[in-house]
C-alpha cells in the first residue's frame, strides 16, 4: 500500500474512533433495580470465585460457596426472592455491576472514596484488616522500610490503592489473585505482600513457607455490599435486610460458620453491622486521588510505552538470533539436530503465548539452581522472564519463516558452494543465508509486528508495560474511552511504523519475484 | 502429575459444568469454534469489499482490516469488554465479551486469507465469466468465491489454530476456559506450578498440533504453501 493512502486510512480510522467514542460516552440509564428484582423474583449477586472463605469454588461440588455467598442468600431470603450467583473477578466486579448484569455485589468489596463515587455501599457486613507480610528474617521491619521495595498485591484490590497512597516509593507488582502474589513472595520475586489478615492466616496453614506480619496493619477497612449508583429503593431494601440479619443473630451465625472457633481462623467477630461512616482514605477531598492520577496520566502511559519498546526490542533480538541458529541446525544434514529443532518449533507454534509465558514465569524459575533464581529476581525478574518467554516463543516462528526462505534458494547453490571447496557452514554463511533471509523478509515483518503487539501479554505476569498501565489507569479513573483510545492509537502507530520500515527494507534488500 | 489429573481433571475438561458455566478445555473449544463460525462470513464480506474497485466499499473494509491488524488482541478484548454491554444494553458475560472480540479481530485476519485466495486465482477466471454474460456479483458468488474458499481451506484451518491459541487471553477478563481452569487449580494447590503449567502447555500443544497437522497435510495434498500466525 502506498504511504499516502495509508495516512488517509489512518485519518479515517481516527475519525471513526472518535465517532464511536462519542456514541459510547452516554451514561447507561438508571432503571429501577429493586422493582426488577421483585418482578423477576431473582436477586443476581456478583461474588468472587477465588477468594476463600468469602466466595470460592468448592472443589467437590464445584459450586460457589463462602461468607459472601451466605450473605447474598440471606439478603435474598429477607427480600423474599431467590438468589442467583454470578462469579466476577476482583477487577471486573464494579464494571459488571454497572453494566447491569448483576443486581448486588457481594464481592470482598472494601470501602474507598473512589469506589463510593462509582457505586453505592450498603451497611458494612465485614471489617477487614489489611496487613503486609514479609519473608522471615527480612530486613523490612516496618511500613517505612517498604520504600523502594517490590511488593505484590491483588490486582484492583484496596491493598493496591493503600500502598500507592501510604508508601508511594514502593514498586507495586499486582497479580490476578492473592495466591499468585503469595507464590511470588515465596519464590522471592517480591520483598513483601499486602493482603488481608485472613488470607495471611490461610497461607500460613496451607503453605509450608513461613512469613512474618508487619505491625501495625496497613489499614482497617469496612466492607459493604454494593448496588448501582442512585438505586435508592434497592439500597434501602438491602440495608433493611442486613439490619434484620444482625438483630436476628443470623449475621453472627454466618460469621461463626466461616471464621468461628471450629474453623481454621478461630476468630470472634470484632465488629457489628451498621452504616459505614468513617472516611478511611484520603479525607482531604473527594476525587483528590483521581485528580492526582490524571496529572500523572501522560507519565504513566509514557513509562508503559518505554517498557513496551524495551521488551519488544530485547525479545526481537533474542527471537532473531535464536531463530537464525535454529534454522541453521534445522537445515543441517545432521538428523538429530533436525529432529530436536523441529520439535522445538512445533512446541512454540502450537502452545498459546500466554501459556508459554505462565510456564516461564511460574514454573521455570523453580527448575533452575538457586543461584540462578536469585540472579533473575535481582535483575527485574518479571521483565527478564517476559523477554525470554516472548523471544523463545517467537524464535520458533522466526525460524519457520527463515526456513521457508532458505527453501526458496535453489539446491544447486549449496552444491556449487560445496563444489568450490567451501565447508557446509561457510556455504550457509556466505551463500545460502544471505539469499534465504531476503526471501523471508515479508513474513519476518509480519512476525515483527505481531511480536510488538504481543508484548501486551506480559501484563498477565505484572510487567508494567503499556497495556498494564492503561488498564490500571482506567480502573482508577474510569476514563475508559479516552485512555483506551490513546493506547489503541499508540499501538496502531507502532505497528504502522514497523510495517513502513519493513517495506523500506524489503524494497532495499528484498528478493523480488522477477529475480527468481 | 496423576494426582493433579485425578483432582482437577474434571475442572480442566469442563470447568464448573454442570453447576456453573461450561469451562476448561470444552469452554476453549466451544469459544474457538463459535468465533471461527461467526468470523468467517464476516471475513468473506470484508475480503470482497476490499477488492472492490469502488472506494465506498474498499476504504472502510481496508480501514477495519488495518485497524485490527495494527492492534493487540488484548486491546480489542478490553474495548469489547467496555462497548459490548453498552451496545446490547447491559448484561454481557465475559464469554460473550471474548467471543465478540475474537469475531471482530479474526474476521480481519481471515479476510486477508480469503483475499489471498481470491488474488491467487487467475485473472482469466473473472474475465471469462464476465465475457459469458455473468454480472460482477454472480461472478463473485458462483465462480470466484467457491474456488477461492476451497483453495484457502488449509490456510483457514491453520487460522483456526490461531483462534484456539487466542482464546487463552480470555484468562485476563476471567472467561471460563482452559487457562483460567489451570490458574484456578494452581491457586488451590499453590505448590505445583511446574506440573500444572506443563499440563496446560502439553494439552494445548496436542489440540493445536492435531489441527495444524491436518492443515498442513491438506495443504500438501492441495499443493499450496502458507504460514501460521502466532497468538
Amino acid at each position: 500500500m502506498k504511504t499516502g493512502s495509508r495516512i488517509r486510512l489512518l485519518a479515517l480510522i481516527a475519525a471513526g474512533a472518535l465517532v464511536i467514542a462519542a456514541a459510547f460516552s452516554a451514561p447507561p440509564s438508571v432503571g429501577n433495580a429493586f422493582e426488577q428484582v421483585r418482578s423477576r423474583g431473582v436477586l443476581v449477586c456478583g461474588v468472587t470465585s477465588g477468594a476463600r472463605p468469602f466466595g470460592f469454588l468448592d472443589q467437590q461440588s464445584r459450586e460457589l460457596t463462602g461468607y459472601d455467598v451466605d450473605f447474598c442468600k440471606a439478603v435474598a431470603r429477607r427480600m423474599g426472592v431467590r438468589a442467583e450467583l454470578v462469579a466476577v473477578s476482583v477487577e471486573q466486579r464494579i464494571p459488571e455491576l454497572n453494566s447491569g448484569r448483576i443486581d448486588l455485589l457481594v464481592a470482598v468489596l472494601g470501602w474507598t472514596p473512589e469506589r463510593a463515587r462509582e457505586i453505592d455501599y450498603s451497611h458494612r457486613y465485614f471489617v477487614s484488616r489489611q496487613v503486609v507480610i514479609v519473608r522471615p528474617g527480612s530486613a523490612i521491619r516496618s511500613l517505612a522500610d517498604l520504600d523502594g521495595r517490590k511488593i505484590s498485591a491483588a490486582k484492583g484490590s484496596t491493598a493496591e490503592q493503600y500502598l500507592r497512597a501510604i508508601v508511594p516509593g514502593a514498586r507495586l507488582l499486582t497479580f490476578q489473585d492473592p495466591s499468585s502474589g503469595f507464590l511470588a513472595l515465596t519464590q522471592g520475586k517480591v520483598d513483601a505482600m499486602a493482603i488481608t489478615d485472613l488470607a495471611a492466616i490461610q497461607f500460613r496453614q496451607k503453605s509450608s513457607v513461613d512469613f512474618t506480619l508487619l505491625s501495625p496493619p496497613l489499614k482497617v477497612e469496612p466492607w459493604g455490599l454494593a448496588v448501582r449508583k442512585g438505586e435508592k429503593l434497592m439500597l434501602e431494601a438491602v440495608n433493611r435486610a442486613l439490619d434484620e440479619l444482625e438483630t436476628s443473630g443470623e449475621a453472627v451465625a454466618i460469621f461463626d460458620r466461616w471464621f468461628g472457633a471450629h474453623t481454621e481462623y478461630a476468630q470472634r467477630r470484632h465488629f457489628s453491622i451498621g452504616p459505614i461512616d468513617s472516611l478511611p482514605l484520603d479525607a482531604s477531598g473527594e476525587g483528590a486521588t483521581v485528580a492526582r492520577l490524571l496529572k500523572r496520566l501522560p507519565t504513566l502511559l509514557l513509562n508503559g510505552l518505554v517498557i513496551t519498546v524495551k521488551l519488544f526490542m530485547c525479545s526481537w533480538l533474542l527471537a532473531f538470533g535464536l531463530g537464525l541458529s535454529l534454522t541453521v541446525f534445522r537445515t543441517s544434514p545432521v538428523r538429530a539436530a533436525n529432529w530436536v529443532v523441529s520439535t522445538y518449533v512445533e512446541l512454540t507454534r502450537n502452545i498459546p503465548l500466554l501459556a508459554q509465558l505462565m510456564f516461564w514465569y511460574f514454573a521455570m524459575p523453580s527448575l533452575l539452581p538457586l543461584a540462578a533464581q536469585d540472579w533473575i529476581e535481582a535483575h527485574d525478574g518479571e521483565f527478564l522472564l517476559a523477554i525470554l518467554a516472548l523471544g523463545c516463543a517467537l524464535a520458533g516462528y522466526f525460524s519457520e519463516a527463515m526456513r521457508s526462505g532458505i527453501r526458496a534458494v535453489p539446491k544447486t547453490q549449496m552444491e556449487a558452494g560445496r563444489a568450490l571447496g567451501f565447508s557446509y557452514i561457510a556455504t550457509m554463511r556466505h551463500v545460502i543465508l544471505p539469499q534465504g533471509l531476503r526471501y523471508s523478509i515479508p513474513p519476518l515483518i509480519n512476525l515483527t509486528v505481531l511480536l510488538f503487539q504481543n508484548t501486551s501479554i506480559a501484563l498477565a505476569i505484572g510487567v508494567h508495560e503499556l497495556m498494564y498501565q492503561t488498564r490500571s489507569v482506567v480502573n482508577e479513573t474510569y476514563l475508559t474511552v479516552e485512555v483506551f483510545g490513546v493506547t489503541t492509537l499508540i499501538y496502531l502507530a507502532g505497528s504502522t511504523l514497523l510495517t513502513f520500515i519493513g517495506s523500506r527494507l524489503e524494497r532495499r534488500f528484498g528478493q523480488s519475484e522477477t529475480a527468481r | 502429575m496423576l494426582q493433579i489429573l485425578h483432582d482437577y481433571g474434571v475442572l480442566f475438561l469442563v470447568g464448573t459444568f454442570p453447576n456453573g458455566p461450561l469451562g476448561g478445555l470444552a469452554g476453549t473449544l466451544l469459544l474457538a469454534t463459535l468465533a471461527a463460525a461467526l468470523a468467517l462470513p464476516l471475513s468473506i464480506v470484508l475480503a470482497v469489499a476490499r477488492i472492490d474497485n469502488r472506494r465506498v466499499y474498499s476504504a472502510p473494509a481496508s480501514a477495519v482490516v488495518t485497524l485490527m491488524r495494527g492492534t493487540p488482541l488484548l486491546m480489542v478484548i478490553f474495548w469489547s469488554n467496555y462497548a459490548l454491554p453498552l451496545l446490547v444494553g447491559g448484561s454481557v458475560g465475559p464469554f460473550w465479551v471474548m467471543l465478540g472480540a475474537l469475531v471482530v479481530y479474526q474476521s480481519a485476519y481471515l479476510a486477508e486469507v480469503v483475499r489471498a485466495g481470491i488474488n491467487a486465482l487467475p485473472r482469466g477466471q473473472y474475465e471469462a465469466a464476465r465475457a459469458l454474460g455473468l454480472s460482477h456479483k454472480e461472478t463473485l458468488v458462483r465462480i470466484i468465491l467457491p474456488q477461492a474458499l476451497y483453495n484457502s481451506f488449509p490456510a483457514l484451518l491453520a487460522q483456526f489454530v490461531s483462534i484456539i491459541k487466542e482464546t487463552s487471553l480470555g484468562f485476563v477478563i476471567g472467561v471460563h476456559e482452559f487457562s483460567t481452569a489451570a490458574a484456578e487449580a494452581n491457586n488451590d494447590l499453590l505448590v505445583k506450578p511446574v506440573q500444572i503449567f506443563s499440563l496446560l502447555a502439553i494439552t494445548y500443544f496436542v489440540v493445536c498440533f492435531v489441527f495444524a497437522s491436518m492443515a498442513r497435510s491438506l495443504e500438501r495434498h492441495m499443493g499450496m504453501a502458507k504460514g501460521v500466525a502466532p497468538a
